[in-house]
């Protein structure tokens, strides 16, 4: 009990310690005071759409700077103001004339109002601005202009009294002036910087201008707290209560809601803009360095793949060489031993042998007419440089090497299709030597396809005028031809089994050869692409990338001849 | 009665086996002779019906034997045959079993093939 009555004690002189802490500077006369008791209900309005100042948030109750000072001047008299709420400024302005509101919470002071109102002390001060897209620089230059103010606001009638020919656009709000300005519909809003700053930071709106309105610089509008003209206490109680806000509490509002406006300097426009230029001619400088570098690597890339190419021919070419000097050396000195074969041979055929015996001399003979076989492939190499050109048409080569094969083509039951184009012009050519090449490249397509086990074999044989491809030209690497000129183009399709990828690089390789033992002697495709070559032609050999009627894959190799017409390009 | 035919060849193996080859048929007489330069002295002597001429022999060239008897009168009219290893039996068909108006075979070359050309010939020249 004791114990509890001494709490007590404690409570009351915090309470005591606590009053006297906020009556300290603060002393209402009795007068004062009585006044208070008299009326223990004082109405307010609070701007509802005059951000920062005051305004109704979405949740619809009031915040801003006069609120919270407000609040400040209700704690310092301990009393409760009576919110009225009205959205329209200007009702708010007619319910107070009529005396349905007792307090203003943020007025700037002017004439008009003066004749209806008393005013505190302000305790806010407002930099007025122009904000437009054009920049104006002075309350003049706005003439003829379409300027928006709020309705009734201190701008309202700052801007109807200058005597200037501007068309007032009145607007509910700032917001809404300014989003009118930011679209064009109206040349400028006048407004207060912070309201605009606020709007304008809290819009992301960042291509308009406000400077500050010319004719009040240095001279800002100030709000006060509006009073009812018949209640001149209440203004010296609240302008007590004003004048003991602590400067903390003043500087803690302005923080809240005021917060520093400064534009930072790459905020500036001009900077930004600058900064823009500068960043397009550096972005310029890096793409060309970047591109200059990039296509310096494709030449040096060009460069080393023609290299590469080079050698290889040049490599190939003192192959050939270097077998065809062997080969006719050779062919005369295995001949002469071949023929003592054959001779003996053919004496031992002659006398009474046992089966064995003849079945022996028959392999003999065989392989003497391999060896011989490989000899002439040999000699042929060592010749293929002497040419017997004519002017001639190279369908007519094709039709006769068809013919020399037809055999063949039956006994393998492939069926031979033939698309011959009848405007080729004729060509200089060796239609002996390009007889071999076709006749090589037909057994070849014949032999791909007996080896197969496909039932419908095809040899498709086309000519046609057309424009030598850059694929083409790249796979053969040959430097006569230019990509789009014109061309004979000759094809032989086949649907036999087709290149693997080791045999697509060695094709053309002489004693390449993918044929059983004793049937090839690796030297036929060579031979044709030097034949064609000193024909200036070029000979190309892959599978086929041509698609069915069903749309499948065919299978089988493509060889593709091409023979320069004069040089011409295609049309 | 046996036609009588020069085999002239630096292979002698190769003329020693023909030689065989053609006497078994028992239609031909057969002397061989193994250097180009001795060619003509053998002709004269032998006085052959037929001559197989080797083209490329180390002392002398078939040709320069075949034009040395075409100078001699006596024996500018004896028929005779290249045999060559410079050339393909295929390109020998090719062109008709004659270079520049010759008859010549390919080696190696068949018996039976030897033996047809020499009967083409010699019938040739009988008629």
């Amino acid at each position: 009990m004791i114990q509890l009555k001494y709490i007590n004690i404690v409570c009351v002189f915090i309470f005591c310690m606590a009053i006297t802490g906020i009556a300290q500077s603060f002393e209402l006369n009795a007068e004062e005071q009585d006044w208070l008791k008299q009326h223990p209900i004082i109405t307010i309005a609070y701007n509802n759409n005059f951000p920062p100042y005051g305004w109704k948030n979405n949740e619809g109750s009031y915040q801003g700077i006069s609120i919270d000072y407000l609040k400040l001047i209700e704690n310092q008299l301990n009393i409760k103001f009576t919110q009225i709420k009205q959205d329209d400024w200007s009702k708010v302005l007619t319910e107070f004339k009529a005396g349905n509101i007792d307090i203003l919470a943020a007025v700037a002071k002017n004439n008009t109002r003066q004749k209806f109102m008393l005013f505190t002390k302000p305790y806010i001060s407002v930099q007025g601005v122009i904000v437009s897209i054009k920049e104006y620089k002075k309350l003049s230059a706005l003439n003829g202009e379409k300027v928006g103010v709020v309705n009734d606001s201190y701008w309202d009638d700052l801007i109807s009294q200058y005597d200037k020919d501007i068309q007032i656009v009145r607007v509910n709000n700032t917001q809404t002036g300014i989003e009118l300005v930011s679209i064009g519909a109206i040349d400028a809003m006048v407004s207060d910087l912070a309201s605009v700053s606020y709007i304008v930071q809290k819009e992301s709106v960042s291509h308009l201008k406000f400077v500050p309105v010319p004719v009040l610089k240095n001279k800002k509008i100030e709000l006060s707290i509006g009073i009812k003209k018949d209640w001149p206490l209440l203004k010296s109680i609240l302008e007590k209560a004003i004048n003991n806000i602590n400067q903390n509490e003043i500087k803690k509002i302005h923080n809240k809601w005021l917060k520093v406006q400064e534009v930072s300097f790459w905020q500036d426009t001009q900077f930004q803009y600058n900064m823009l230029f500068l960043f397009l001619i550096i972005s310029t400088i890096i793409a060309l360095i970047l591109f200059w570098n990039h296509s310096l690597k494709m030449q040096v890339l060009r460069r080393s793949e023609e290299l590469d190419k080079a050698r290889v021919q040049l490599i190939h070419a003192e192959k050939m060489e270097s077998i065809g000097r062997l080969s006719a050396g050779v062919a005369h000195e295995v001949k002469n031993p071949l023929a003592i074969l054959q001779m003996s041979v053919d004496y031992l055929k002659g006398e009474d042998n046992s089966e064995i015996i003849s079945t022996v001399l028959d392999d003999m003979d065989d392989a003497i007419a391999r060896a011989d076989k490989v000899i002439k492939s040999l000699l042929d190499f060592s010749r293929e440089k002497e040419l017997q050109m004519t002017q001639a048409s190279i369908n007519n080569v094709i039709t006769k090497s068809l013919r020399l094969i037809e055999h063949e083509l039956k006994q393998h039951n492939i069926k031979l299709t033939i698309a011959l184009s009848d405007t080729l012009p004729d060509i200089k050519m060796d239609t002996n030597r390009l007889q071999q090449v076709f006749i090589n490249l037909l057994m070849n397509a014949i032999q791909a396809m007996a080896s197969g086990k496909n039932n419908s074999s095809e040899i498709i044989v086309s000519s046609t005028i057309g424009k030598m491809d850059s694929t083409a030209l790249l796979d053969a690497g040959k430097k006569e031809f230019i990509v789009n000129q014109k061309v004979i183009i000759i094809k032989i399709l086949d649907t036999g089994h087709g290149l693997d990828e080791k045999n697509k690089q060695n094709v053309f390789e002489p004693f390449y050869t993918t044929k059983p033992v004793g049937e090839g002697t690796g030297l036929g495709l060579s031979v044709s692409k030097t034949i064609i070559g000193l024909h200036h032609g070029m000979i190309t050999m892959k599978n086929r990338n041509d698609t069915k009627a069903n749309d499948q894959k065919c299978k089988g190799v493509e060889v593709a001849i091409y023979f320069a017409i004069n040089g011409e390009e295609y049309q | 009665m046996k036609k009588k035919i020069l085999l002239v060849d630096d292979e002698v193996i190769l003329t020693k086996m023909l030689k065989m080859n053609l006497e078994r048929t028992g239609d031909y007489d057969v002397r061989t002779e193994n250097e180009g330069s001795k060619a003509l002295q053998a002709t004269r002597e032998f006085k052959p019906d037929l001559i197989f001429m080797d083209v490329m022999m180390p002392d002398m060239s078939g040709d320069e034997v075949i034009a040395e008897i075409r100078d001699d009168p006596n024996l500018s009219s004896i028929p005779y045959i290249f045999m060559t290893a410079i050339v393909s039996k295929a390109e020998t068909e090719e062109m008709g079993n004659t270079i520049g108006g010759n008859e010549f075979l390919a080696k190696p070359v068949k018996i039976e093939e030897i033996i047809s050309t020499i009967e083409r010939i010699l019938a040739k020249t009988n008629s």
